[in-house]
């Protein structure tokens, strides 16, 4: 009987230290960055058509105290210039009303020195999703932390076709089953309240 | 007790690892929501036009449309006539271009009649992804045709004869991903017709689009005139439409003669549903001339 008592009295214990868990990462280790405007960019290059696509509505986060990482992007404000080829894009190729966001999260991998102004070679890994098709991929960057802020830029390639992706046979505009894709992004310390 | 003693610390290990868990991935992935822009529902219709009738479809800015518009003689003809292909052929050339997202402006050529028009489109409103904000498409056009065909009538014939004139109210909604509906009100006017013939005619555009495949789609259309012509039919059309990207196809078959659309309301002399149709192709090649990125 009295070991069930003290298993109680570990189990509040346990408790009230997991309870101090969730208020840290707020009140102490105040290292969340956030932004709503990093910029992505889609890079398709084929035979006699090369065509590039923009937002600058990506929103992010990177918790330094728990290494976590996490993009998305509203995919309807890719732009390439050229309204109907958004059009064809977002509806042929995206289908963005049934899959509206690409989406990343995951965690960083590699060793990042906040107190460094450098700019620092990084790995994330995580679960990358677009179209409804979710891989975890691993994903090189740069990083710097500056002030209250942190700049970030990566590149990488995805194959339209791990992503269950497929272009028309009969489309006669031309798009490369490799897409560059980029982001760069500052983001800025926040508090959890803000 | 042991069984108790085990289960109890289980409990509370789960619990605590399952708190940790919790604040750990309500920080860790962010709950996506749209950006704070603009979402307008684009392609209800792929063509300015959805059949023959004009569509609430906008030509996006610096964007130029060259359509043909073909139909061939009755298929009912038979053999004789190579099911319609040898006669009673129609074409018009057009050329369409994007002033603004919501306003374009275009001219073209009817064989039939010699009809040469102009005419334009302006969306008045947009249907938006999120409802409250945009329940449909609303866009209006107008045509204004001049028949150059030297001497249909007996007596003088002057240029004000030749003119006719067409007001029509577009306004569809894209209900899913495949359905997109549009009703059409449509005016028409001729300066001078045939005697029995109507100078003012009025109709209704209905239409209706499924989308078969991600660029293909099966079109329909019909055209009730209220105050019809003496031994006229309204207008029935049934089309398959291919899309590339740069180009949109229509394979159709219907019982009008005409691709102007006082011309539509005017004169249909055939009975779809008595078997009296033809076939009929829509090629529309958009070129744009704009290309980078915002």
């Amino acid at each position: 009987m009295k070991s069930v008592f003290k298993i109680i009295k570990h189990g509040i214990i346990f408790f009230i230290v997991g309870l101090m868990f969730l208020a840290l990462p707020d009140s102490m280790l105040a290292q969340v960055y956030k932004t709503k405007h990093g910029k992505a960019i889609v890079h398709s290059e084929a035979t006699l058509e090369n065509f590039t696509g923009k937002s600058n509505y990506l929103v992010g986060q990177i918790n330094l105290a728990d290494s976590t990482v996490s993009f998305y992007l509203d995919l309807s404000t890719l732009s390439t210039g050229v309204e109907l080829r958004d059009e064809h894009m977002q509806e042929e190729f995206l289908e963005t009303n049934k899959y509206p966001f690409a989406q990343f999260s995951g965690k960083l991998v590699s060793p990042f020195n906040p107190v460094s102004k450098d700019t620092q070679q990084v790995e994330v890994k995580g679960r990358f999703k677009v179209h409804g098709v979710s891989k975890t991929i691993t994903i090189s960057g740069q990083m710097a932390h500056e002030g209250n802020h942190l700049f970030v830029h990566a590149d990488w390639e995805l194959q339209l076709p791990d992503y269950n992706i497929k272009i028309p046979q009969v489309l006669f505009m031309k798009v490369s089953k490799t897409q560059q894709l980029s982001i760069t992004a500052t983001l800025d310390e926040k508090n959890k309240n803000s | 007790m042991k069984a108790i003693e085990s289960h109890l610390k289980k409990s509370v290990l789960a619990l605590t690892v399952g708190f940790l868990a919790l604040a750990g991935s309500a920080k860790a992935q962010l709950k996506p929501h749209l950006a704070d822009v603009e979402h307008p529902v684009k392609a209800t219709f792929k063509a300015p036009t959805v059949i023959l009738t004009n569509s609430v479809k906008n030509l996006y800015k610096n964007t130029l449309n060259m359509s043909i518009y073909h139909t061939f003689g009755l298929v009912s003809s038979g053999i004789n006539g190579f099911y319609g292909l040898d006669t009673g052929a129609n074409i018009r050339l057009g050329l369409d271009y994007g002033i603004t997202d919501r306003f374009s402006v275009g001219i073209g050529r009817v064989r039939l009649g010699k009809i040469v028009d102009g005419r334009f489109k302006y969306t008045v409103l947009q249907q938006m992804r999120d409802d409250s904000k945009g329940p449909l498409t609303l866009s209006v056009s107008g045509d204004l045709g001049i028949t150059t065909v030297q001497q249909p009538f007996s007596g003088s014939y002057t240029v004000g004869d030749r003119m006719n004139y067409m007001l029509q109210a577009m306004a569809a909604r894209k209900f899913s991903d495949k359905i997109s509906l549009q009703l059409s009100p449509i005016f028409a006017h001729y300066n001078r017709v045939y005697p029995g013939e109507h100078n003012n005619l009025f109709g209704l555009g209905l239409d209706g689009r499924i989308k078969l495949s991600g660029h293909t789609a099966l079109a329909l259309e019909y055209i009730p005139v209220f105050n019809k012509n003496p031994n006229t039919y309204n207008t029935v059309a049934v089309a398959f439409n291919l899309e590339t990207g740069g180009h949109v196809f229509q394979l159709f078959f219907t019982n009008s003669q005409s691709f102007d659309q006082q011309g539509l309301l005017r004169n249909t002399h055939n009975d779809f549903w008595a078997g009296d149709f033809r076939f009929g192709f829509n090629i529309n090649r958009i070129f744009w001339f704009n290309g980078k990125p915002k």
